[in-house]
């Protein structure tokens, strides 16, 4: 549990018309820090690798390399460290990629985005909305009528009953 | 220069994000038949290993810690796909794509995820019944 949960958790104890809210809130605030620290934390890397050993995307990775469990992920089994960074500049559609799991893993049919821009629409940003319609707003993107989509599957990740997500 | 090195400390160690939860989990899969049941294992198309299960056997057993169940996973258990064959020469051959035609009913696969497993504490078995039995393919040799 980190800080942001514990004031919550305050929060919920000595305000109980609130309480729901903060909940709410507290585990999007978390989806939003974690998600964008895994995804530079996935693009970087992989970055490197591909400039010092290219070899390193390989079959024992599905050849995308670093966190590429994240990619296999559906819905049911995502938390706080979702994989949207990536999504939004990969073209590595995973709903397609691994369309024998059943669920499927969400569709990802937006490419192209880059760090800095996701960073950018992602500063003040408190909802996953607001990171949403940021991106919509400030950048033109080819494939900028698929993000409703692909945000969508973070707004189920925050109903998705995983005992392991933020809470 | 001390004040402003334990605040900069203090600053980073209050940064850093959490890390995900990991669990331990364990899988196998149980001959609930009343037949013997032979198990191979493959590795693009290596076998790796052959296990035979006795009525109410478990076996092979692989363990791994992750975020999330996957089955008897290609990276953690080191497997691609695998042939259950019965001693009436009948079975059933599960791949990590859920590809071929001797698949198990119902969508069910031991490599996979939702694969139908039964869970009890992290410790999934995959349980092959007298209905697959009576409802086994005759394999290719």
């Amino acid at each position: 549990m980190n800080k942001t949960s514990i004031i919550y958790r305050f929060n919920i104890q000595t305000c109980p018309s609130q309480a729901f809210l903060h909940y709410s809130q507290g585990c999007q605030r978390d989806m939003l820090m974690e998600s964008w620290a895994e995804g530079v934390e996935t693009v970087v890397t992989n970055n490197r690798y591909k400039n010092l050993n290219p070899s390193y995307f390989n079959n024992s990775n599905d050849n995308i390399g670093w966190n590429y469990l994240r990619q296999r992920d559906r819905i049911l089994e995502m938390n706080e460290y979702t994989p949207i960074v990536a999504d939004l500049i990969d073209d590595y559609n995973q709903s397609v990629k691994y369309s024998y799991l059943n669920p499927k893993p969400p569709l990802d049919r937006v490419r192209n985005y880059n760090l800095q821009q996701i960073q950018k629409a992602l500063d003040n940003c408190r909802t996953i909305d607001c990171w949403e319609r940021n991106l919509k707003i400030y950048y033109h993107n080819s494939s900028e009528q698929h993000l409703s989509e692909l945000f969508n599957y973070m707004k189920g990740v925050l109903n998705n009953n995983n005992p392991n997500r933020c809470d | 220069m001390i004040r402003l090195s334990y605040f900069l400390l203090i600053f980073l160690v209050l940064s850093c994000t959490d890390e995900p939860n990991e669990t331990n989990f364990n899988v196998s899969i149980q001959n609930s038949t009343e037949n013997l049941l032979e198990i191979r294992a493959y590795l693009e198309t290596e076998n790796v290993f052959t296990v035979a299960l006795n009525p109410g056997d478990n076996g092979p057993s692989c363990n791994y810690i992750d975020e999330n169940f996957r089955g008897i996973f290609l990276n953690n258990c080191g497997i691609d796909s695998l042939v259950m064959k019965f001693n009436n020469d009948k079975g059933y051959i599960s791949t990590d794509t859920n590809s071929g035609n001797f698949n198990f009913s119902k969508m069910r696969n031991p490599l996979l995820a939702n694969g139908g497993f039964q869970n009890k504490r992290n410790i999934y078995e995959f349980l092959i019944t007298q209905e697959d039995f009576e409802n086994a393919f005759e394999l290719p040799e």
